[in-house]
């Protein structure tokens, strides 16, 4: 199972490799090209919402099939959203959290030599690599991309014929969901066997770094709710294609034509999807969380304050992920009664969070913080755990929520929380990392002045989208001044739209710091961050993984 | 957090089979979520105003061959000689002629004169083409499994048990779905 030959070859020592520091590297580089994507398909997004009867003659150039004269198509800037939203959740930070992180680090954090299963690794990887370029190219079908949002509402990815983008772009955005879901549960299962089984004699789970914790219940999670994603993906096929009607309404007209047959529901895909989408946020943040905990332990000197009650508030986080998913549907006519309860227990998530804040403040009280970029970005985390986290207990209530729902209101929320935390964490890993994987130190120069720059424009761009959306501003639409009453926003979605173009500037600096340091970095030495667990330490020639 | 090296040369046999046992364990967990899902699905979908489901007698066959599977394992696990081989036997005769039954099953509703618009038969069609699938994939774990290396098809093994546990649990899957689609109706 652990056991493979050192590969010799160039393809078999880094393309088809088994060596799971090999494939972590895949992961966070594929990862870090389908960044770039997501990010400027998030640019043309803010462009569209600022200045939406501007005509950009220079990108209709690019992409002909997405503009008018220059102008923006209504059903192109749906599309972007949705790939800008399926991409950077599914493709960029899952993948590079989970695969990278993961991959790399949990078999040298537990001691082991490799993965339990080193070729269902390799082949988790393949089947990822295969699943982006799916989604990569449904760009290039001639009725462009999914355009349903990332949520892929039936009945308007049901239907074939109801936007361009619910014809082949759709197909391919199921195709590349059903591959993703099959490469990260095939990741979860050797994540778990490696954790649970192939520890380093003598090391107990609470010996373990509170990342190597959250990977743990990153696999159960991704085990058990990314199963429900599948049955909704395999029944919507069938509704596209097989005649079936389990998402398809009756009674629905399309350009004056009746549909034939339905009688579905189209609220059953939501429970179903959410039931996987909310877990899916924590899949995203924990890794974020266990970085930022084992950050604050190496950077302050001691053991992160409360490391069990922060290993059960994980434990507990992840368990009540499973109990909340109602609360993105409040307004889908569910029972108050319902929605009160959902309401209640989204509330109660509050708890392990908070208990997670309050060891953090812990840890940090009174002690003396070696502020190097890997803990500026943790604490950078920590911020927006909290904002974010603030703003999450106004939306778990219901009246605030149908007030709130799908204004800009909540896309402020979520990408402060869910994607901004994460983002700093795939950030922080990064740096904090960087010297275990290529031998070298990012420039600390670069790495502050990216992270000083990143969290102001971070800061500038989202924030903002809280009064937006307090003041009515409804999301994903294509021109948001078609209503009287959001005129008045023009200048703030302009200063957010300017902010936006700021923090992708930015990264142009960890891009450069990123590969400029893996050839002229200054050499790290064994240990530069003087850690203590157990990546950082000499490899034992005796140790070929084992149970305790 | 302190370094915990204890430098014991592990065993590794104990360690893969350990690590076999989890993923198993936890793909078999994962699967029972699909079947959650999918039959989540259709307890909703039955309370709507077009469901008319239909009896049928094939789930009677489909049934027995499962069962047969169960008991066939069984008995290679418990005996000897000409009775473990017997029991080999059945269990490969039984998933072979339950994946033919089945798919002769889902292929006479698809093509059938409803097709799959009427929402019971699309259920049908679903969950036991889900299983079919998955029991093709619990076939080919079980060969693998069956024939272990330390002691190939000797029922003592610590694949060989989990050759079982996957085995009796795609029959116990196959009761639950014939229940829901027949009896839950």
């Amino acid at each position: 199972m652990s056991d493979h030959r050192a590969p010799t070859g160039f393809i078999s020592r880094y393309v088809f490799s088994l060596d799971h520091r090999v494939i972590g590297l895949q992961y966070l580089l594929t990862a870090m090209g389908m960044a770039i994507l997501g990010g400027l398909l998030a640019l043309l997004v803010r462009v569209q919402i600022a200045w939406p009867d501007h005509a950009f003659g220079w990108v209709s150039k690019i992409l002909p099939q997405g503009f008018d004269e220059g102008t923006m198509k209504p059903e192109f800037y749906a599309a972007l959203f949705t790939m800008h939203g399926t991409i950077m959740i599914f493709f960029v930070l899952s993948a590079a959290l989970i695969g990278g992180f993961g991959n790399y680090l949990i078999p040298l954090q537990v001691g082991a030599k490799d993965m339990a299963f080193p070729r269902l690794n390799a082949l988790s990887y393949w089947i990822y690599a295969v699943s982006s370029v799916v989604i990569l190219a449904s760009f290039f079908v001639p009725s462009g991309p999914a355009a349903s949002g990332w949520t892929a509402y039936p009945p308007l990815s049901a239907l074939k014929a109801a936007i361009p983008g619910s014809n082949l772009g759709q197909d391919l955005w199921l195709v590349a969901m059903a591959l993703f879901i099959v490469s990260f549960t095939l990741g979860g299962l050797n994540f778990l066997a490696t954790i649970l089984a192939m520890r380093r004699p003598g090391l107990a789970m609470l010996d373990l770094p509170l990342f190597t914790w959250s990977m743990l219940f990153v696999a159960i999670l991704g085990l058990l709710a990314f199963p429900s994603l599948t049955a909704a993906a395999i029944m919507l096929l069938l509704d596209r294609h097989a005649g079936t009607s389990f998402f398809m309404p009756m009674g629905l007209v399309l350009s004056g034509d009746a549909i034939p047959g339905g009688g579905g529901s189209p609220i059953l895909w939501q429970h179903l999807f959410w039931f996987l989408g909310h877990p899916e946020v924590y899949i995203i943040m924990l890794p974020s969380l266990g970085i930022t905990s084992d950050l604050f332990t190496v950077f302050t000197g001691r053991r992160v304050f409360g490391y069990k009650s922060m290993v059960i508030a994980m434990g507990l986080i992840s368990g009540m992920s499973f109990l909340v998913w109602g609360h993105h549907m409040f307004v889908s006519g569910m029972s108050p009664f319902l929605g009160s309860a959902f309401a209640v227990t989204t509330t109660l998530i509050a708890v392990p969070s908070g208990i997670k804040v309050f060891n953090w403040i812990a840890s940090l009280w009174n002690r003396p913080l070696r502020l190097t970029t890997p803990m500026l970005w943790a604490l950078g985390i920590f911020s927006l755990f909290v904002t974010g986290g603030l703003s999450g207990i106004w939306l778990g209530q219901t009246q605030v929520d149908i007030q709130l729902h799908d204004t800009a209101f909540v896309v402020a929320h979520f990408h402060i929380i869910m994607a901004g935390a994460a983002l700093f964490g795939v950030f922080a890993g990064v740096h904090y990392w960087f010297p275990l994987f290529f031998g070298r130190m990012m420039n600390e120069r670069l790495g502050v002045a990216h992270f000083l720059l990143t969290f102001v424009f971070y800061y500038a761009t989202f924030f903002p989208m809280h009064m937006a959306g307090l003041q009515g501003q409804i999301r994903r639409v294509y021109d948001p001044y078609q209503y009287d009453y959001l005129k008045p926003l023009a200048s703030m979605n302009a200063f957010i739209t300017w902010a936006a173009i700021g923090l992708a500037l930015a990264q142009l600096l960890f891009l450069w710091n990123f590969f400029s340091s893996t050839r002229r970095g200054a050499k790290a030495a064994a240990n530069p961050w003087e850690a203590s667990s157990l990546e950082w330490s000499e490899p034992e020639p005796e140790t070929e993984g084992g149970t305790s | 957090m302190s370094v915990v090296v204890v430098p014991v040369r592990a065993s590794r046999s104990v360690a893969s089979d350990q690590a076999l046992r989890v993923a198993v364990v936890a793909a078999l967990s994962a699967t029972v979520m699909l079947f959650a899902s999918l039959v989540s699905a259709y307890l909703v979908r039955r309370s709507f105003e077009d469901w008319r489901p239909v009896a049928a007698l094939w789930p009677m066959p489909l049934m027995a061959l499962g069962l047969l599977a169960s008991v066939g394992i069984e008995v290679a696990s418990r005996a000897e000689g000409a009775t473990r081989r017997a029991g080999l036997i059945t269990l490969v005769a039984a998933s072979a002629l339950y994946l033919t039954t089945a798919l002769v099953v889902i292929g006479a509703t698809v093509t059938g004169p409803r097709g799959l618009a009427a929402p019971h038969d699309a259920f049908v069609a679903l969950l036991l083409g889900v299983h079919v699938l998955h029991a093709v994939l619990g076939a080919a774990f079980a060969v693998w499994a069956l024939r272990d290396g330390q002691a190939p098809w000797s029922g003592s093994g610590e694949r060989f048990v989990l050759g079982r546990l996957v085995t009796h649990f795609l029959t116990a899957l196959l009761l639950g779905i014939l229940f829901v689609l027949f009896v839950l109706r």
